[in-house]
């Protein structure tokens, strides 16, 4: 099934979900958010599907970062509703409208952990098992060779990718371990 | 072929760690060390990676598939049949005896 990409400005968000309600599109299959700290913005997409048409739509729109404030569609679609509660708690976007958005899981002060600048904990306390490498075990020298021609190559400290510099657990030496 | 888990094939892992490295949920880890194989007296042996251990710790792991599709060498590979429930988080993280 084909599916149609379509992105509106913040104010005709609650509009166009109507019209697209309308035309059959009554399947409400996923509402989120994609958080972009880089362009200060956030990012909200709901997937609908029209079943009887095999047709879907994935539309999207932009809330700023600093106020993100939305229309909620909870009148249009009324599955938004639970949806709407889930990316209002992790990613702090507020649906004008929506009658209940209290938190489902968190206790509310750890920030909105779905922002890519909340730290996650368990990043911070879990070693990365990228950083292990069999170069460092290499084989014994064989027996009578002297000390090796070329040093060892020197290698760059490799960082779990997704998880920003300022997140990483400090190494033993940077730890001051002895 | 249903995603149920992931087997790996020992023999065709070369321990390259991009899967380690690309997981996610950080659930996979290996330990290798290298050997020199080849003609003992060629004057550059050649040195291959040997793995000793790799696991996958079920209880993390979220089955996007990201390790199957990284591996340059087929060693992963989806399976049908499901892990097997534990009483005991420990038993969630298999090796490679429970992995082949
Ligand atoms: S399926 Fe995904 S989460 Fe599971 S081991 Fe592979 S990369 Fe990690
Ligand atoms: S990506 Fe494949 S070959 Fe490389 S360490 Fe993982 S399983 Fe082994």
């Amino acid at each position: 099934m084909r599916c149609a990409e379509l992105a509106v400005p913040a104010d005709r968000w609650r509009a166009t979900c109507a019209e697209l309600a309308g035309a059959g599109h009554t399947m409400l299959d996923l509402l989120t958010c994609i958080d972009d700290p880089a362009a200060g913005r956030i990012a909200v997409l709901v997937h609908l599907v029209d079943v009887p048409g095999r047709r879907r739509v994935l539309l999207r729109t932009e809330v700023a970062r600093e106020d993100p404030v939305l229309d909620s569609i909870v009148a249009v679609l009324p599955g938004a509703a639970w949806h709407e509660r889930e990316a209002h708690e992790m990613f702090g976007v507020r649906f004008a409208g929506n009658p209940d958005l209290r938190p489902l899981l968190t206790t509310g002060d750890m920030g909105f952990p779905l922002r890519r600048t909340t730290p996650l904990p368990a990043r911070l306390q879990a070693a990365w098992p990228g950083t292990a490498d069999p170069a460092d075990r290499p084989p014994p020298a064989p027996p009578g060779a002297g000390a090796p021609r070329t040093a060892a190559r020197p290698r760059t400290r490799l960082a779990p990718p997704g998880v920003p510099a300022e997140w990483s657990p400090p190494t033993p030496e940077e730890a001051g371990a002895p | 072929m249903s995603h149920a888990r992931i087997a790996l094939d020992p023999q065709a892992c070369t321990s390259c760690m991009l899967c380690v490295r690309e997981c996610p949920t950080w659930c996979i880890s290996l330990q290798a060390h290298q050997e020199h194989v080849g003609d003992p007296g060629a004057r550059r042996p050649r040195t291959v990676n040997v793995l000793d251990a790799f696991t996958i710790d079920w209880g993390l792991c979220m089955y996007c598939g990201i390790c199957v599709e990284v591996c340059p060498f087929d060693a992963l590979a989806w399976r049908p049949d499901p892990v097997p429930a534990t009483a005991d988080p420990a038993g969630l993280r298999h090796g490679i005896a429970e992995l082949r």
